[in-house]
């Protein structure tokens, strides 16, 4: 790969968000955050005195299509660096062209674990760094019999596994474990609404996916459940959808994720303000967003050391380097390319934002092969639990 | 003997059960390289292929419901050995279930394809072998059980010492050209069909 550019012209990365098809509404905002980020740093003079330059390509949602554009990319426009991907799915038929063409790829989606490529930095949620979190929070609160339903690939199987051992190992049980296409229609949760009123769930682990999980909240609030008593809880339902939902048949429900738009600090406060005046009022922040904007800076940080695109030489200068991003200081940990975050659960309010109802006190170490997360020691769950009203 | 399975993986017939992508050409580039005959199937057949010395398998798209496949590895059937791009739990769940042998990771290289091949072979081989060994025992074993029962009941019912007993037994055998663990079998029977007329015998 080109190292240092001649001199006066721009850093060039590569941008692959879909801005259109299943995940668009979510990879919108992810593309938003890594422009603003971009933004900033040019604003400030760049890095060594030359601007980022994004190239953006709009892969709609389909892995053949991020894999090929990541080729184009790699080779005709010489990019060596790529922001990019929300479902494991397009990460993995990009991943052999990025590690063919020694690339770095940082990816900013919480995501099943079992990977380490040398050629990616992770930081989006592992599984350690949230499913625990939302399995005790749950079973604390609402009881630890738990239906499951989620979208019919590797993701929703991964999860739902976790969550099964942490219910089981909690004296719970799963009372259901259906999966429905990617692009289920409202009508296709009709079955799955009908056996959870047959079964009575204290909490429903929803890991459905993209355009689906407005249907399935639909269909939820269609039956007349109460979600004080029954909430849906996931990993993956962040503001970005709650948009889509709307607000009424949003609220009450739970997901845990590092990053809320509700987070009451002034880092965030500063950086949800800059996104509405950037992209529109309306517009939300989220953690999948929230990532894809701290990995730039986490970025720069490195290109600033290692003032040029060899990707060995950036993913060496990338390791331990810390930022103080919205969700707290974050820290890429050389021992697994992926991130230390901030675990936290939150529950949908009248206004459909997301009361923080846990938070860890502490950033916690990303550990992707975890197997069994009962194991994890107690210093993993110290939290302390926000009074609710 | 190693050689000779090395001859063997030249001539073998091998089938690629893999969506028709980059990977799957890549595949079965090297398969040819390797002097296979290769063909590729998808979507995956309903029923294990026949005929076949090999089996590649995608496994992404096995995991889910629709997905999984009716048949697996089979006993004497040939070895499958995996096509993976994830590796966690539910995947190394699924080979255990399909009874995979041996895994080639995606992106595919060429490197490494044909050992794995190679010991997957091995490994099927083997396996056959201790099952039949497995097997042979077991039923030794059973005749041993068989034999010390009937000895026992001959040395009630005739008063005569376990050496004499045995000797009953095997001259019976070689009387009737059959085996020692035969006459035990046919003496246990008798044995239980005279108690059963004589309950209390």
């Amino acid at each position: 790969m080109e190292c240092t550019p001649k001199s006066g012209e721009p850093w060039r990365v590569g941008v692959l968000f879909s801005q259109t098809g299943v995940t668009a509404g979510i990879e919108r905002t992810q593309l938003q955050g890594t422009l603003m980020a971009i933004e900033e740093i040019n604003a400030g003079g760049g890095v060594n005195g030359r601007e980022i330059l994004p190239i953006v390509e709009d892969p709609r949602s389909d892995p053949a299509l991020f894999a090929a554009l990541a080729e184009r990319l790699m080779t005709e426009e010489r990019v060596g660096v790529l922001f990019g991907c929300y479902m494991s799915s397009t990460r993995k038929a990009i991943l052999p062209v990025v590690e063919r063409r020694n690339g770095l790829l940082l990816y900013s989606t919480l995501y099943e674990g079992f990977e380490c490529s040398r050629n990616v930095i992770y930081t989006g949620a592992a599984p350690n760094q949230n499913g625990r979190q939302l399995a005790d929070y749950l079973t604390r609160e609402y009881g630890s019999r738990v239906y499951m339903v989620g979208s019919d690939y590797i993701y929703p199987y991964e999860s739902s596994r976790i969550m099964r051992d942490l219910v089981l190992q909690r004296s719970g049980k799963i009372l259901a474990e259906k999966y429905l296409p990617l692009n289920a229609t409202q009508k296709a949760f009709a079955p799955v609404i009908r056996d959870i009123r047959r079964k009575e769930p204290d909490f429903i682990f929803s890991t459905v996916v993209g355009a689906a999980t407005a249907h399935l909240y639909h269909a939820y609030a269609e039956a007349g459940f109460d979600p004080a008593r029954m909430p849906i809880a996931s990993l993956t339902t962040s503001e970005a959808e709650i948009s889509d939902i709307g607000v009424a048949a949003s609220r009450g429900h739970v997901t845990a994720a590092p990053y809320f738009d509700s987070i009451d600090s002034e880092a965030n406060r500063r950086f949800v303000a800059r996104y509405r005046e950037r992209f529109g009022e309306q517009e939300r922040t989220n953690a999948s967003c929230e990532a894809a904007y701290f990995q730039v800076h986490l970025f720069a940080q490195a290109l600033r050391i290692a003032n040029c695109m060899d990707t060995d030489r950036l993913r060496d200068a990338i390791f331990g380097q810390e930022f103080d991003a919205p969700q707290g200081r974050v820290r890429i940990d050389p021992d697994n390319n992926h991130t230390y975050l901030w675990p936290r659960v939150g529950r949908v309010d009248a206004d459909g934002r997301f009361e923080i109802v846990a938070e860890s006190p502490a950033a916690m170490k990303p550990d992707p092969y975890l197997v069994d997360h009962n194991a994890a020691g107690d210093a993993d769950i110290r939290w302390r639990r926000q009074a609710t009203v | 003997m190693s050689i000779n399975l090395l001859r063997d993986i030249r001539s073998f017939r091998v089938v690629v059960i893999h969506p028709q992508d980059a990977e799957a050409e890549e595949l079965l580039r090297q398969l040819h390289r390797i002097g296979c005959q290769a063909r590729s199937e998808w979507p995956p057949p309903k029923d294990r292929p026949s005929g076949v010395d090999l089996i590649f398998l995608d496994m992404t798209q096995l995991l889910s419901g629709q997905g999984r496949l009716a048949w697996s590895s089979a006993d004497d059937g040939p070895p499958i050995v995996a096509v993976l791009d994830y590796e966690s739990p539910t995947v190394l769940k699924a080979l255990v279930d399909y009874g995979v042998r041996g895994f080639v990771s995606k992106p595919i290289r060429a490197f490494g394809l044909l050992t794995t091949m190679f010991m997957a072979h091995r490994a099927a081989e083997g396996e056959r072998g201790m099952r039949k060994r497995l097997h042979k025992v077991e039923q030794r074993l059973d005749g041993i059980k068989k034999v010390s029962k009937a000895k026992a009941i001959l040395i009630e019912q005739r008063r005569i010492t376990e050496e004499e007993a045995y000797r009953f037994i095997r001259d019976r055998a070689m009387a009737r050209r059959t085996t020692i663990e035969a006459v035990a079998a046919a003496i246990i029977d008798a044995s239980e069909m005279l108690m059963a007329e004589n309950p209390g015998r």
